[in-house]
């Protein structure tokens, strides 16, 4: 049955690689796409396996009864600790799905995992001072990202915690049972590790190669007929930085350039919305939460940018600088 | 248990190629034309993890560690959902192989004019060869000097000769790279500006320029060339129209500053009036073909 399809699939694929082959220009930017994916992965790997190991060491270390005793009850108090945990567990946005979903097995709440999740990106201290330093020490800009993506992150994992739960996360590895009593071993911790590692390399593959044919193929120039219009700035803006799909260590140096075109506001968006919904968090949402959760996030984030960022345009940021 | 076990062991197999695959490319110095040489110490930790993780998997779990819970004889990590031979089956890992045949097998290209031409940098009404790099604070970077100066014109790039004209010092020619040739636009342009100099680059030609003219481009990489961001500057050089694009060639010239035309169109040479506002504009005397250098990208200033 499935013979079929894979032939006719491989002879599609071994057709239009001929013709690529053939054409020069399309080899050159098809070897283009292929080092700028490698490029992304080497860079993430180190951020991944981070993750999976501090995924690992929560499992090893922390308590259900500390999380049980420590984490507040209540809703907005769990989000304002989901989204200050990045502070002490600083992992950038290639590993913190792992850790997210170590915290959430321990027992914190659906709200406090998914505010780490959309936030730690970005309020952690080695992103906070590559911002500083892209920015020119400027921290008023500074406390604007951070306080941006708070707000942005907090509020939908807030709103997604009273409208879902938590059969909502989707992916067995949310659930899976823990043996309070069983002691694990060093081994079996790394085992563990692996295992998470190949969970989420798969869709950091897929994505960086999703980001590297769209930065070499996709034209855009038609983004920045948009700079003088502040709606259609930040819509561009935020557009761009989901295809880039830049490290949460990086972007602040490519927004940098981008400010001298783009209005502060719409610079702002792209600081924001490219660590909580690029291409490599859409593909592992979408994975690991039901459809209506991944649609609920993925709509309420971008929307949040958006007035936000115009907000910061028409006011915020002209009462600040 | 037997597909479990060849799981692992494939598993095992492709986390140690993945640590190979980073060595090789650190040994064949190929690797910084993929990440900046600043992260490198994160790649080589990657490969350390990785061979770590490859020897645990590739190690069998101990007997007395496996239970039949769910009937089929997993190890007991702590899970009694996960099926790894479901959930990271052979099709799954598959997937793994691709960037390890681009890292063992091909030669990475280094970013040219082909990353331009779609780029948001060269599209907007302002290209990024009219942009200034934005001043450090921070870091500022100096002029290095040219070895032939007096000690009198070695003080240059210090305040305490300010008294000292920059025509004075036209025939010196000084050697620099594009990143802190811009620094120092911003921080000491008296210094930069009517000044020789010796830079090298890559040719970009912009269809908005003349044909006397070209961009002389470099990248600059933070983390990975995904982040790459091109900084460059408009060359006028009689070699231009004979000179192909991504050549890579060293110029010589005197630097000025010119204003771009109305609406901040970039026309053709004879639209461009000395100004004090204005993109950095270099009249070359000297034009040479140069091989692509090791390390093509330039590193941003605060690193």
């Amino acid at each position: 049955m499935k013979f079929y399809p894979v032939l006719v699939g491989s002879t599609f694929f071994i057709i239009l690689g001929s013709k690529i082959l053939q054409n020069k220009e399309v080899l050159e930017q098809s070897a283009n796409v292929a080092t700028l994916a490698l490029s992304v992965i080497l860079q993430a790997l180190p951020f991944i396996l981070l993750g999976v190991f501090a995924s690992a060491l929560i499992r090893y270390l922390v308590r259900e009864d500390w999380i049980a005793r420590f984490t507040p009850k209540n809703a907005v108090a769990g989000v304002i600790v989901g989204s200050l945990l990045g502070l002490f567990i600083p992992v950038c946005d290639c590993g913190v799905l792992p850790v997210a979903r170590g915290l959430f097995r321990k027992g914190v709440s659906m709200q406090t995992a998914l505010a780490y999740l959309l936030t730690a990106p970005v309020i952690n201290p080695v992103v906070i001072l590559a911002t500083a330093m892209a920015f020119q020490w400027n921290w008023h800009l500074v406390g604007l990202r951070v306080v941006s993506t708070f707000l942005v992150g907090a509020t939908t994992a807030l709103l997604a915690g009273s409208v879902f739960n938590y059969r909502a996360f989707t992916d067995r590895e949310w659930h899976r049972h823990e043996h309070e009593s069983s002691k694990l071993s060093l081994h079996q911790l790394l085992v563990h590790a692996g295992d998470e590692f190949f969970d989420v390399g798969r869709y950091l593959i897929i994505s960086a190669f999703l980001a590297a044919a769209i930065q070499i193929w996709v034209p855009k120039g038609i983004l920045v007929q948009a700079t003088s219009n502040p709606f259609m700035a930040t819509g561009a803006m935020m557009l761009l930085a989901i295809a880039m799909s830049l490290c949460s260590d990086a972007d602040a140096f490519v927004a940098r350039v981008l400010a001298n075109q783009f209005p502060l506001g719409s610079v702002m968006a792209f600081l924001v919305i490219g660590q909580i919904i690029d291409l490599r968090n859409i593909i592992l949402f979408a994975k690991n939460f039901r459809l209506s959760l991944f649609i609920f996030l993925l709509v309420t984030s971008l929307c949040l940018t958006y007035v936000l960022s115009l907000s910061i345009h028409f006011g915020l940021g002209k009462l600040m600088f | 248990m037997q597909i479990q076990r060849r799981n692992a062991l494939v598993q095992s197999l492709i986390l140690s190629l993945f640590s190979v695959m980073i060595v090789y490319l650190i040994l064949t110095e190929t690797i910084d034309l993929y990440i900046s040489l600043e992260v490198i110490w994160l790649a080589k930790l990657s490969a350390i993890l990785l061979a770590v993780i490859s020897i645990a998997k590739f190690v069998p779990v101990r007997r007395s560690l496996i239970h039949n819970c769910c009937g089929h004889n997993h190890a007991c990590t702590t899970s009694h959902n996960l099926h790894s031979h479901k959930t990271n089956g052979l099709g799954q890992i598959a997937i793994f192989i691709i960037p390890l045949m681009v890292g063992f097998g091909m030669q990475p290209r280094i970013l040219d004019s082909t990353a331009l031409s779609n780029s948001i940098n060269t599209a907007g009404p302002i290209p990024y060869y009219a942009l200034h790099v934005p001043r450090t604070d921070r870091l500022r970077s100096e002029i290095p000097q040219p070895s032939g100066l007096s000690a009198a014109e070695n003080n240059i790039g210090s305040s305490s000769v300010k008294g000292l004209t920059p025509n004075s010092l036209n025939s010196v020619v000084k050697e620099t790279d594009l990143m802190q040739l811009y620094l120092n636009i911003e921080d000491h342009p008296e210094q930069v500006y009517n000044q020789r100099w010796k830079l090298t680059g890559f040719v970009y030609k912009d269809p908005k320029l003349a044909k006397n003219q070209f961009v002389l481009s470099r990248f600059v990489i933070t983390c990975c060339i995904v982040d790459a961001t091109p900084i460059g500057i408009i060359v006028e050089s009689p070699d231009a129209p004979k000179l192909k694009a991504d050549t890579w060639v060293e110029v010589t010239g005197l630097l000025q500053k010119r204003i771009i035309g109305e609406a901040n169109e970039i026309k053709s040479v004879h639209n461009f009036t000395e100004t004090n506002d204005g993109a950095p504009y270099l009249v070359v005397n000297s034009c040479k073909i140069v091989s692509t250098p090791q390390d093509p990208y330039l590193a941003p200033p605060m690193q």
